[in-house]
């Protein structure tokens, strides 16, 4: 079979192409030794990996901030005691870039968050990964590509296939601005720890282009851990019910994934969902029809389940049903993602 | 010698000419068929149809072609449930007109083919399989894929590589936002972003026409004729408290800009705050105008004046300045 493609669009904090090109090999290498029949295989021989990279436009926002703010301006920072009011204006206006350009947690991480959902930057890195799917479906063709996003990925990828899409051509200033749904329609759309809905914005998730069967893709796919808190603030939760999509699509299109299984603290991290034969299993029959027999199947995953740690498990379960969440917005998902950090690094693990 | 350079002449030209003679293949990357030998074949020459330089209307007449000479590839294998066929649905769309928007064909979550919202199915999973084996019923439809998808990708890239090509210009236009405008704080570009974002459609967006400028600081070199000698030429603190940009404007001579602007600077006999204003050329520099109470200034950015003083020294001077006060 010709290799499939695979674009991975990772989540919040600070990646790199190498590093998240790293944590999903290892994963998928991993789940490949689960499997007699995969053995010796290496995950590349069986499709590629594309990994969409945006956290250097946060880094470069803040790299101009530190550009923009002049040695006098730091030097004014510092001043201490009764400043004229035009210098203690300009001050604290440097003070408040100086602190988003300082490298904390809040500005590794939950900033991303921020500055995508709220900030213009938004629009450049839809469109770069627009020109990253669009660039391989003209390589492989539409249906041997599969999109999967990670926790803010899924936000970053639900929108910009939201506005890459459309039942029609549109051109624009002699640019053409749209693939087709029908013509250019995606094998699978992958989203794990699905956060686009409380990060929607110009389009609600259950209204866009981004469904199965007459939407951008053929399949659409959610992953969801039981244990996993960054999910349980808005998520994306469809029903069948004929309004998201018609119970045809949703009986052979459309799946929600929920593993419960812990092996290691951060059940948010891609690599832990990855390992999980629940979530490998459907990528690799998708990816390159990979479909094992029962025996195969259950040998895999005890092997897998020989790993889990009930402890962990339980300290999860405690720090989920701790969780007071009132309202359904941003500022909860932070909440949930700070509490949940907490609790990863007392088990001296790394979020 | 003289042999050897002619005998070297024929060898490279006749290798340039194998080259450029080399016929256009038309399988690279399709597997070899296990259960569809005709149809690889006839995707295979569509894509000879592409690669040979056949025009987007020869290719896609190719493609309606291996649709139309394709229509019943499954009919060994039992058909589909139903007498449906995935060909004669992608027929319609042909007859519809649209053949500038052919279906792509997926395979579904339970190994049907799909194409949008229609699922195809085998009519006889036991004879589907009968007929597949060794192999899996599954494993026929993953190949009829492969071989219709390297069809459809000959006739469906020039559109695709549009897209990209629209896409990157686009990209272009808001690095060039990004990099060109005045550098953004913190508060302007929460207030910049505010404005785009209320008129965000879900089309891909051109970058806004106007930077909005707001409280932003800045060093200027001021002059005040008025201060005492020695005392004109001063380093001064420039807050732009409002003000608009029109990043694109690339005329030098033109401003991009203006700010009304609040002034601080340290003189004797000369009032340290005053009002003015601001205009910004190439959206980077900064030349204004500026009034402490009656004494008139004029200052520019301190990135004019970088070729001609040394940074440092002008940073020490004011902050020593502010710290003696």
């Amino acid at each position: 079979m010709a290799k499939k493609t695979l674009v991975v669009v990772h989540g919040m904090g600070q990646h790199t192409k190498a590093s998240v090109k790293k944590e999903v090999d290892d994963a998928f290498k991993a789940a490949f030794k689960l499997y007699d029949s995969l053995n010796g295989a290496k995950p590349s021989d069986k499709f590629d990996l594309v990994v969409f990279e945006y956290n250097s436009f946060f880094d470069d926002y803040r790299s101009a901030l530190e550009e923009n703010s002049n040695d006098i301006l730091e030097a004014l920072s510092g001043i201490s005691g009764d400043l004229p009011p035009i210098p203690k204006l300009a001050a604290a206006i440097t003070q408040l870039d100086n602190s988003v350009k300082e490298d904390s947690f809040f500005n590794t991480h939950w900033l991303d968050v921020v500055l995508y959902r709220f900030s213009l930057l938004s629009e450049p890195i839809r469109l770069e990964l627009a020109a990253v799917i669009g660039e391989a479906i003209a390589r492989v063709g539409s249906t041997n590509v599969h999109v999967l996003g990670h926790s803010l990925g899924t936000a970053v990828l639900h929108d910009t296939l939201a506005k890459a899409y459309g039942a029609e051509p549109l051109e624009r200033d002699g640019k053409s601005l749209k693939l087709l749904s029908n013509r250019d329609r995606l094998g699978g759309v992958h989203q794990v720890a699905n956060v686009s809905r409380v990060l929607e914005s110009f389009r609600n998730v259950d209204a866009s282009e981004v469904r199965p069967g007459h939407g951008c893709c053929s399949v659409f796919v959610e992953y969801r851990h039981k244990l996993d808190p960054f999910t349980k603030v808005k998520p994306f939760d469809p029903t069948d019910n004929e309004e998201w999509i018609s119970h045809a699509v949703w009986r052979s299109a459309y799946q929600l994934v929920e593993p419960s299984s812990v092996t290691e603290t951060n059940v948010h991290g891609l690599g832990h969902y990855l390992r999980n034969p629940m979530v490998h299993l459907m990528l690799f029959r998708l990816l390159f029809g990979f479909r094992p027999n029962v025996s195969e199947k259950t040998a895999a995953s005890d092997k897998y389940l020989a790993g889990t740690v009930q402890g962990k498990a339980t300290a999860l379960r405690d720090a989920v049903d701790n969780l007071q969440l009132t309202e359904e917005s941003v500022g909860e998902l932070l909440m949930a993602g700070k509490a949940f950090k907490d609790l990863v690094k007392s088990f001296g693990e790394k979020f | 010698m003289r042999a050897a350079i002619v005998l070297l002449g024929i060898f490279w030209s006749t290798s340039l000419c194998a080259q450029a003679a080399q016929p256009c293949v038309g399988d690279e990357g399709l597997s070899d068929a296990t259960h569809l030998s005709e149809l690889r074949e006839a995707a295979v020459r569509v894509k000879v149809v592409q690669c040979s330089g056949g025009s987007q209307d020869e290719v896609t007449q190719a493609f309606v072609e291996f649709i139309e000479g394709n229509q019943d590839w499954f009919a060994r294998f039992g058909g589909f449930e139903n007498d449906l066929n995935p060909m004669a649905v992608i027929k319609q769309t042909l007859a519809a007109g649209r053949t500038y928007d052919i279906p792509s064909i997926g395979i579904s979550l339970n190994d049907e083919l799909q194409i949008g919202a229609a699922f195809f199915a085998p009519a006889s999973m036991a004879t589907c399989q009968a007929r597949a084996a060794p192999e899996a019923c599954p494993n026929v439809f993953d190949e009829f894929i492969e071989y219709y998808t390297h069809a459809h990708t000959a006739y469906a890239t020039p559109p695709r590589l549009a897209f990209v090509q629209g896409v990157k210009a686009l990209s272009g236009e808001w690095d060039r936002y990004l990099t060109a405008s005045r550098g953004f704080t913190t508060l302007e570009m929460a207030f910049n972003s505010a404005m785009y974002k209320r008129n965000e459609s879900v089309d891909f967006q051109n970058p806004p026409d106007i930077q909005w400028i707001l409280l932003h600081p800045n060093i200027v070199i001021e002059n005040v004729d008025d201060a005492a000698d020695g005392n004109n030429v001063e380093e001064a603190i420039v807050v732009d408290i409002f003000g608009m940009n029109w990043w694109r404007q690339d005329k030098w001579y033109m401003p991009t800009g203006f700010a009304v602007t609040g002034v601080y600077s340290d003189r004797p006999e000369v009032q340290d705050w005053g009002y003015g204003a601001s205009l910004f050329f190439d959206s980077v520099y900064t030349v204004g105008y500026s009034n402490h109470d009656g004494d008139h200034g004029v200052y520019v950015s301190f990135d004019l004046l970088k070729l001609f003083q040394d940074k440092e020294q002008v940073y020490d001077r004011l902050v020593s300045r502010l710290r003696e006060n």
